[in-house]
């Protein structure tokens, strides 16, 4: 179909349609001009518009126009061309690349430190400088680790807290993990993240409380490399709760 | 004046008696000429302190030193040249070792074989040796826990094992340039409990 461009001598903004400078209305004065939004769109102009539907006369050029039916993600509303039978075409402009950049820039940027703390979570936010209390010990030979063995763990009945120290010995070349298990049933009651040596986290909630009563357990300790947190050699000691009333 | 002489003087008599108190031995025990002895001891087991607060978590009892990791080579393909996988008994807190034996088994994740992950030949066996048990690997021990020692401190020396020396060593050889890898896992108990096997 052929439309016609109509001058208006209130259009308020212009576009270069092949060389040519062609004013159009903006959004602002449309909306001036049709408040209640009482018009008819009959295509739209613009560079990257796909389907085809007709040509527009202005002067003396013909230009393609397209159904407005295209992503408003990819492209922008900039204004409005009046056409004949009081109808108007759209003008459309592509999203500009600098204005994806920027999006992406700022993605980055906010990506940045949310990687930086996903890393860091890794490690256990309770874990803390610690020394046993008569001093430590060990000599570690060279490309082993020293597990920690805890031949009871007591706390009080009724509760769910144990005070131990979950503690990965400083000479260590690891992180450790603690996972804690009742033997019995096999569930799981307490799971620590990743201790650096010479930290220890000291107050263990379980995910239930307990009565008096000895409870046996399976301490899981699984052991990581401090570079590339690579699984190594792990242990599993057995142990138990004591409830005290 | 007076009052405070009575006070002295019920002091000094509580100060006579007390060493008598403390040690349960009475007074008639004490007169070697009497054949009617008496004798008493208090047995006091008070558990009002025991439980640990926040300011005073339990330490580790002491520790059991393990290989970090497996790290095997061309060279070593024997028992001899094999890489140090031993398991000792070490001090943690303030140099304390349990006197109770330690019973120490260990399994592997994939079966005494290494593994690259690749899809054709991606395994490599291999086997580990400690001192008083026979050879572990995928023949003889698949994935299951093996005991392979019991570790003890002791005040008579002939008793003491603090550690049982073993070595790793290839069975197979790589095909791949690539990384092979497995993991060990130790299981530590005084208790006598068997690991479940998976």
């Amino acid at each position: 179909m052929e439309l016609i461009y109509e001058s208006k001598s209130n259009y308020d903004k212009k576009i270069k349609i092949r060389g040519s400078s062609c004013p159009f209305y903006s959004k602002k004065a449309m909306k001036k001009i049709h408040p209640q939004g009482d018009f008819i769109i009959a295509g739209s102009v613009g560079k990257g518009l796909k389907k085809k539907i007709g040509e527009l006369h202005y002067r003396n050029k013909t230009i393609d126009y397209y159904a407005n039916n295209y992503s408003r993600v990819r492209f922008k509303l900039r204004g409005y061309i009046a056409v004949n039978e009081n109808r108007y075409i759209e003008v459309v402009q592509p999203k500009g690349i600098q204005r994806l950049i920027l999006l992406l820039s700022i993605l980055l940027l906010l990506l940045i430190p949310l990687i930086y703390v996903l890393q860091g979570s890794d490690i256990d936010p309770s874990a803390k400088n610690y020394v046993p209390s008569n001093g430590e010990e060990i000599k570690t030979d060279p490309d082993h680790i020293a597990l920690p063995s805890y031949e009871k763990l007591i706390m009080k009945a009724g509760t769910d807290t144990a005070y131990v120290a979950l503690y990965n010995p400083s000479q260590n070349p690891c992180y450790f993990k603690f996972t804690i298990y009742l033997r019995d049933s096999e569930a799981k009651i307490f799971e620590s993240k990743m201790i650096p040596p010479g930290q220890a986290v000291t107050e263990i909630k379980f995910d239930k409380n307990f009565n008096e009563g000895v409870y046996p357990i399976s301490i899981k300790i699984d052991a990581f490399s401090l570079e590339k947190k690579e699984v190594l050699n792990g242990g599993l000691i057995e142990s138990r709760i004591v409830a005290m009333e | 004046m007076k009052k405070l002489k009575v006070f002295l003087t019920g002091a000094m008599a509580f100060a006579m008696m007390m060493p008598m108190a403390l040690t349960g031995v009475s007074a008639k025990e004490s007169d070697p000429t009497s054949t009617d002895y008496e004798s008493s001891a208090e047995v006091n087991y008070d558990t009002r302190n025991v439980i640990p607060d926040p300011d005073n978590p339990t330490d580790p009892d002491w520790g059991v030193q393990i290989p970090e990791s497996v790290k095997l080579t061309k060279d070593t393909k024997a028992e001899a040249s094999g890489v140090d996988v031993s398991v000792s008994l070490v001090a943690i807190n303030g140099g304390t070792i349990t006197k109770d034996p330690v019973d120490v088994y260990v399994r592997s994740a994939n079966g005494y074989q290494l593994d690259s992950g690749v899809a054709t030949n991606r395994k490599v066996a291999y086997a580990v040796k400690y001192e008083t048990v026979a050879e572990l690997n995928t023949t003889t021990n698949g994935k299951n826990f093996m005991k392979i020692a019991t570790l003890k401190d002791s005040d008579t020396p002939a008793d003491v094992k603090l550690t049982e020396k073993g070595k790793a060593y290839l069975l197979g050889t790589a095909t791949k340039t690539t990384a092979y890898k497995d993991t060990l896992v130790y299981v530590v108990t005084t208790n006598g409990t068997t690991p479940t096997n998976p």
